[in-house]
């Protein structure tokens, strides 16, 4: 038994294999987000003392995506964890990340989150440019924690939001719970395309979004303006690869076997 | 000179003659003894060995019955000393003696009963004349203030009265500690309740840092009910100096205690009653038996069960019992609904006081008529010890009356009874190089000084636990503890140590490391309590473990404070219910932690009683024959007789045979949710979680399906696919091969009990605080599920030493792999027979153990497969839905 290699979400939007990102082939653009960087230092902090691997695990997915060949990488948002000023472990580890990725991508673009204040400061040294959302084509790229300002222009016919990690919390016959992160993509009420991207940070908690009722969800974008029922749930996962799960509708209902 | 002794090991001296009286008072100073002979007509057992014996600076272990005067027998000749110093002035403003006890009522106990003496004898020398200064006493625990802990740092007392928590923070107290150099006898309460466990190894791990800190050897004395072996006890109590362990005088007067030993069933018939019947039936019982006595004690072997049984003997006799005379008693209680209880019991106004585990130690609970035990407390030394609860003194015949709620607690209790009236006690174990317990002494240690590896490595192996830790083990976890697992810059955030591996030397770091040690010390697990609410409204009605919350599935039914509530999901460690719908029965069984094991030994015997009565159902032996046998082998009433009677005669009937002693019987069988492997394995269920994980373990790799287990101490079932096929035989053959340890130790890991162990381990080896910079922390309740920890670190070192203690625990602690491995060695050697039948629907053994439900899953090896098989399955039922 073997997973599909590649799932195309709508026209020219793809996701590659185990890999977290979304590929947008006629503006040869990749979209990430939520490396929340530096979480670990963070949480030692909090009393927390976990060993770090976050760091090294995204700068392997990284470089596959590189090996994609696109021009463009966008971050969209939450690329560091920590909410107040920053601190000097997750600045290096900040700076290595870009230093890395400006190696490998021609053009860089950094969307704000909400974990992203004092970002500024970093991607200053980067010559790169922060946005709190950016439109490329008929493109709505934005973190998602905010209604954004070109939520009701008619430019743009897909919105890309992160934020939300969405998951999925599967039952076996025991009772045994698995939980898989995955993309969720359908239509907001104006008809126009909506996908949350899973988070590209190997340690994530997110919404169950098959358990949840919709007042639960973190996003205004889907909590308001979503036809969520309807959304399509495609679970990508490090060992297993893609397995898509067809309607959330039906995956509410079928929680449990 | 010494009476002879019975027994000698080289170390361990057992004392069977005691000293004569007069022998004995001559020790003490001649008011000390006036005091005695004008309040006390003679000496008690334990008085007659002990005042010697540490009138003389020897070690000595005491065991005896509540009420033998084992409080005086220890402190009697300590403060005839203490005397003797005041009278010469010599006596300091300093600590002499330490009293540690693992609970903090009974440091109140001690307290108030070290002062009556200790006034009076002053109060009498002064009228012969003789001036003696005051000995003082203080408590120092966890609910001492701190303008009291202030005080005693002013004016230090002789007697300190602690718990172990709170001596391993005095002895890292920069100023406080300097009194503790002048400690010269240390006694420690209740034994039996520390030497078995984590918490009983720290404060070990404390008592030889405190001699450490001395330049002289401290007395220790060890007071506790009765245990076995008591070699253990002693090893547990004096530590080894020079490669053999200190000498020590062992002192068992337990036995001198009489027992009047009842069993009873609640109905005539177990089987045929409905739960309603037994539950009245019992209430009746109790009624009855509370109303006959003065104050009865009852036993259950939960805090649920505890709460339940108040609440209905209030709700049925409500002219009866009220507030007043009727309560509860347990750990999850406050401290100050605890104290109200124990103090209305010292004054006989309780009619009944009911209680899980807490009152079976020996707080002053004034006169019991009664202890009854609802259930089995499936060990022998438990029994004993809740019995000797009752009674004036130790003279009394401790009354106790057992009821057994089903067919297999009456086997065991009858066989259990038997045992306790033959004396014969299951045997204790000090847990073995607990690596968690370890990293928090290693960070006190730092914090007292630097320290070379060598003379740390010798202080730790002084203490009987860690005997045999290596070099190797214990620089694995300083490098831990330093922060090794991160660069270098990131230490000074992770290590709360640091390490000089070129000339091997240790010492503290880090401003907050003080107070981590001080905020996160101690054994006891703290469960992360995950808060529920109430829908519609988002009402707060009460906490779960978060242990709990990972079982549960959307619209599972469960009990909480009494009223079933159906789970509908959770988010960031907030769990969201509503009222379940009229009707509905719990979905999972709310008391799957608290469950207390049978012991090995006691099991065995339990094997032999059935084999017994086999032999006598294959014989052809009448009803008549095994009833008399039963009453008069066992002093149980003809409707006992009865009762056990008909439960074998089924069980024979049924399935031809009765599983029986050195035999597991493997029984094939399903019922209308599933199909089971009943394996009638009376081992224990310590036993039986390492042998029933084994063997689905082996199950689940040759199926490669998901296996499910239900563990008892009786048994254990393997839940099954629907249907399946499986050479059984072939299978068992295959398992002889295969090497428990091994095997437990690769599978662990794909069951449920890592990640509720690695949590508590975790805590303990300060990688997951509770409580930091001075508050408690929320955040990892909000953001961290233990399985993504467990996660991130197996995946960074699968070696790590937090993870090493985890398996540890589990396999040694949690699981017994010793034993399991005899009865696995027993079954290649032929000894210990297996046999395999078949039945349509589970036969009457098997009843009791399919109806616990499912207990922990063993996951199939490959996580892909069983993902793809989960979404292949899910998308089929979406399908079949349209």
């Amino acid at each position: 038994m073997e997973t599909k290699k590649f799932y195309e979400l709508f026209k020219n939007v793809k996701v590659y294999d185990s890999i977290p990102a979304l590929f947008l082939s006629d503006i040869s653009t990749i979209v990430i987000s939520d490396l929340h960087l530096g979480y670990e230092v963070a949480m030692a902090e909090k009393g927390i003392f976990l060993p770090k691997v976050q760091y090294e695990k995204e700068i392997i997915l990284l470089k596959r995506l590189s090996e994609f060949k696109f021009k463009t990488l966008v971050l969209n948002g939450d690329i560091k964890y920590e909410f107040s000023e920053t601190s000097y472990h997750e600045y290096k580890e900040v700076l290595n990340f870009f230093d890395y990725i400006k190696t490998k991508f021609k053009n860089i673009t950094i969307v704000k989150g909400n974990h992203d204040t004092f970002i500024t400061r970093i991607t200053k040294k980067f010559q790169l440019e922060v946005v709190d959302e950016i439109k490329i084509n008929k493109y709505l790229i934005t973190h998602g924690h905010v209604l954004p300002k070109s939520f009701f222009d008619e430019d743009w016919d897909t919105m890309i939001i992160g934020h939300e990690h969405p998951s999925i919390a599967l039952f076996d016959e025991l009772g045994v719970k698995d939980k898989l992160e995955c993309f969720l993509y359908g239509n907001l009420v104006d008809g126009r395309n909506l996908i949350v991207l899973p988070a590209f940070s190997y340690i994530s908690t997110g919404s169950e979004v098959n358990l949840l009722p919709k007042e639960e969800l973190l996003s205004p974008v889907l909590k308001e303006y979503a036809l969520l029922d309807d959304f399509k749930v495609l679970a990508v996962d490090e060992e297993v690869g893609l397995l898509y799960f067809g309607k959330l509708r039906n995956l509410r209902n079928i929680t449990t076997m | 000179m010494l009476p002879m002794s019975s027994y000698l090991e080289d170390n361990f001296i057992f004392l069977k003659k005691p000293f004569g009286k007069k022998e004995s008072l001559s020790v003490l100073q001649p008011y000390v003894k006036a005091w005695f002979e004008k309040n006390f007509e003679d000496l008690t057992p334990p008085q007659r060995f002990s005042l010697k014996l540490i009138s003389e600076g020897k070690n000595v272990i005491i065991t005896g019955p509540t009420g033998s005067g084992k409080t005086l027998a220890a402190f009697l000749s300590i403060l005839s000393e203490l005397f003797k110093l005041g009278e010469k002035g010599e006596l300091l403003d300093s600590i002499y003696v330490v009293y540690i006890s693992p609970l903090k009522a009974l440091d109140n106990d001690i307290k108030k009963n070290l002062t009556i003496p200790l006034t009076e004898i002053r109060k009498l020398a002064s009228e012969s004349g003789i001036n003696l200064p005051e000995i003082r006493i203080s408590l120092r625990t966890g609910d001492v203030s701190s303008s009291e802990k202030q005080n005693q740092l002013k004016l230090p007392p002789h007697i300190l009265i602690t718990t172990p928590e709170s001596l391993a923070v005095i002895l890292n107290a920069p100023k406080f500690s300097i009194f503790l150099k002048t400690v010269k006898w240390v006694v420690v309460d209740e034994i039996h309740e520390l030497a078995s466990n984590k918490r009983g190894v720290h404060l070990s791990l404390s008592l030889e840092r405190l001699q450490n800190l001395v330049s002289h050897e401290i007395v220790r004395i060890g007071l506790g009910a009765t245990l076995f072996p008591l070699e253990e006890a002693a090893k547990f109590l004096v530590g080894y100096e020079n490669n053999a362990p200190r000498k020590c005088y062992i002192v068992d007067v337990s036995w001198d205690k009489k027992y009047d030993l009842k069993l009873i069933t609640p109905v005539k018939n177990l089987v045929y009653s409905s739960a309603d019947e037994l539950n009245d039936s019992l209430y009746n019982i109790l009624d009855k038996a509370i109303s006959k006595g003065k104050t009865t004690l009852i036993f259950t072997n939960t805090r649920s069960g505890t709460e339940r049984v108040v609440f209905h003997l209030k709700e049925k006799w409500s002219n009866k019992y009220n507030d007043q005379n009727l309560g509860a008693h347990h750990g999850s209680l406050s401290r100050d609904i605890r104290l109200e209880v124990e103090n209305k019991l010292k004054n006989g106004q309780m009619k009944a006081v009911v209680s899980s585990t807490s009152l079976e130690l020996g707080i002053d609970v004034g006169f019991i008529d009664q202890v009854i035990q609802i259930g089995s407390p499936k060990s022998v030394s438990r029994a004993i010890q809740r019995v000797g609860r009752s009674g004036h003194g130790f003279k009394d015949v401790a009354k106790g009356i057992f009821i057994a709620m089903d067919r297999d607690e009456l086997v065991e209790l009858i066989v259990m009874l038997q045992e306790a009236r033959s004396r014969n006690l299951d045997s204790i174990e000090v847990p073995k190089k607990p690596l968690d317990i370890l990293a928090q002494h290693i960070v006190g240690m730092s914090l007292y000084k630097k320290w070379k590896v060598e003379e740390a490595l010798s202080l730790i192996r002084s203490c009987y636990a860690y005997r045999d830790l290596t070099e190797d083990e214990l620089i694995s976890l300083l490098r831990y503890l330093a922060g090794e697992y991160v660069e270098l810059e990131d230490r000074k955030v992770y290590g709360k140590i640091w390490f000089d591996p070129s000339d091997k030397t240790f010492g503290k770091r880090g401003k907050y490391t003080r107070v981590i040690y001080y905020l996160n010390i101690g054994a006891i697990p703290d469960e992360v309590k995950v808060d529920v609410y109430k829908l519609p409204g988002k009402k707060f009605i009460g906490g779960i473990e978060e242990s709990f919350l990972e079982r549960l599935r959307p619209n599972d039914i469960f009990v909480l404070g009494g009223k079933l509530y159906k789970f509908r999901y959770a988010r960031a460690m907030k769990c969201y219910v509503e009222h379940a719908p009229k009707g509905s029965t719990p979905t999972i069984p709310s008391w799957f932690s608290e469950m207390l094991p049978l012991s090995f030994e006691l099991a065995l015997q339990i094997q032999k009683f059935r084999e017994n009565l086999k032999n006598m159902l294959v014989n052809g032996k009448i009803k008549s024959e095994i009833i008399e046998w039963l009453k008069n082998s066992f002093s149980v009433s003809k409707d006992v007789a009865n009762e056990v009677y008909s439960y074998f005669k089924e069980q024979y009937l049924y399935t031809k045979t009765i599983p029986g002693y050195m035999e597991i019987l493997i029984e094939k069988t399903k019922d209308e949710k599933a199909s089971y492997l009943v394996f009638h394995a009376l081992f224990g269920r310590r036993v039986n979680d390492a042998l029933s994980r084994f063997f689905s373990i082996i199950v689940s790799d040759e199926l490669r399906k998901n296996i499910g287990i239900v563990i008892s101490d009786t048994g254990f079932a393997l839940i099954m696919p629907r249907s399946y096929n499986l050479n059984l035989q072939k299978l068992i053959e295959k398992s002889k091969s295969m090497d428990l340890e091994s095997v437990l130790k690769d599978n662990v890991r794909r069951t449920e009990l890592m990640k509720r162990r690695f949590r508590h381990c975790a805590a303990r080896s300060f990688l997951v605080l509770r409580n930091y910079k001075g508050y408690k922390i929320s955040v990892n309740k909000q953001q961290l599920s233990s399985q993504t920890i467990l996660n991130i670190i197996e995946n960074k070192d699968p070696n790590f030493p937090v993870l090493k203690e985890t398996y540890r625990e589990i396999l040694q602690d949690v699981m017994d792999l010793k034993r399991a491995k005899l009865v696995l060695d027993w079954i290649k050697e032929g000894k210990l027979k297996i046999r395999i039948i078949e039945t349509n629907i589970p036969s009457p053994f098997a009843h009791n153990l399919i109806i616990l439900g499912e207990e922990d899953v063993v996951l199939m090896r490959d996580k892909k497969k069983r993902l793809l098989e989960l979404h292949e399955k899910i998308m089929e039922k979406i399908s079949a839905l349209g």
